[in-house]
């Protein structure tokens, strides 16, 4: 990987991403419609969850949260997408990496945001310990984990026919 | 085992089930190089405003210089008296102190931490890699205290300390300083924290 265009496009995208008007049409939109899935799921098994705008709210004792940035899994996307984006493969693999990858990073923010509700509805020292420390780190380790299984994907040896026909 | 095999990775959370709480047992000491890098270069960075970095725990305490008359201009519980002003009658006798989470910068180090021990290489080798992320992660953590204080003396306690912050320092008063200021923030908080350590670490990595 080019370490240089690793950085140069991290730093772009997250610049891009604190710009005002990104904030308003993109990422503002993504996190409210993640809110609403996390609380679809959320009500898969506990009906009385509801959510508006950015916020998950338990409607019984009135606990909620709001996915704020750092909580919508954009910084751990915008890394993922600088590291394929800087390790050399074709345009075809680099987006199958990048839609799997975000797939999976959002599949763990979902289970991030949904523990967290309930974490904080048992205990807020815990939810503290959890939300501040625990899961950004879980976070990047899912990143870490995507990139090398894409890398791995990518520089798979293709097989030789021609030479094994030729003995 | 290869490199991030799903032995490896089974092996890395095994090992987090005990760096994890060992990290936060000593979270305290973990922190100090970070507190005393912060109280070192925050008066260098912030003169006139940045009083000291006092250690509360694994806060940095950020003493000011900056002062009201009455407590009802201050942010709820942020505050000291000011003993000079008491004394000699002159100044603010309220002086805001307000406390940072140093910790939130630094969750990158048990979790490369967990990985070097899950890794396959000579015991000798591992203690260097530890040390090595350990003090990149006192550079996260410093950063991350110096840009919070600032944010947070621009954003957060409210528009008499921001103006009294501007007095002293007319320079952060631009639109140019104050983007600086919330990009080195975020930067230091959403992004160093993991990104840096797991860096360093995949860079030694074969």
């Amino acid at each position: 990987m080019n370490k240089t265009l690793f950085i140069a496009i991290l730093l772009v995208l997250f610049v891009l991403d604190m710009q005002p008007s990104v904030q308003t049409h993109l990422i503002e939109p993504f996190t409210q419609g993640l809110a609403s899935l996390s609380a679809f799921l959320i009500q898969l098994f506990d009906k009385e969850v509801t959510a508006y705008d950015i916020v998950i709210q338990h409607l019984g004792n009135g606990v909620s949260v709001a996915i704020k940035p750092g909580c919508n899994g954009i910084e751990a996307m915008i890394c993922l997408t600088a590291a394929i984006l800087a390790y050399p493969a074709s345009g075809l693999k680099r987006g199958i990496g990048l839609l799997t990858g975000y797939t999976a990073i959002q599949a763990m923010n979902l289970l991030r945001i949904a523990s967290l509700f309930y974490l904080l509805q048992w205990d807020e020292q815990w939810f503290e310990w959890a939300h501040l420390y625990l899961w950004q780190g879980l976070i990047f380790l899912d990143v870490l984990i995507v990139f090398v299984v894409w890398v791995r994907w990518v520089d798979k040896p293709i097989a030789a026919p021609l030479l094994l026909n030729a003995r | 085992m290869s490199f991030l095999s799903p032995a490896f990775l089974i092996k890395t959370l095994l090992w987090l089930l005990t760096v994890f709480p060992v990290w936060y047992f000593f979270a305290k000491i973990l922190v100090w190089p970070a507190l005393i890098l912060s109280d070192l270069l925050l008066p260098l960075a912030l003169p006139g405003v940045v009083d000291a970095v006092e250690v509360n725990g694994f806060y940095a305490q950020i003493v000011t210089t900056l002062g009201v008359q009455t407590s009802q201009e201050l942010p709820i519980g942020f505050f000291r008296f000011s003993m000079d002003a008491i004394q000699t009658g002159k100044g603010n006798p309220f002086v805001l102190i307000f406390p940072l989470d140093v910790l939130k910068y630094g969750y990158g180090l048990p979790f490369v931490t967990a990985m070097i021990l899950a890794s396959v290489s000579p015991w000798l080798k591992k203690l260097t890699l530890v040390i090595a992320v350990f003090l990149l992660v006192t550079l996260i953590q410093t950063w991350g205290v110096c840009f919070n204080t600032a944010q947070a003396l621009l954003t957060q306690m409210g528009d008499t300390f921001t103006q009294q912050t501007y007095a002293v320092l007319p320079l952060l008063n631009t639109e140019f300083a104050r983007q600086i200021i919330l990009l080195g923030y975020t930067f230091g908080f959403l992004i160093l924290p993991a990104v840096a350590p797991l860096a360093l670490w995949l860079s030694m990595q074969k």
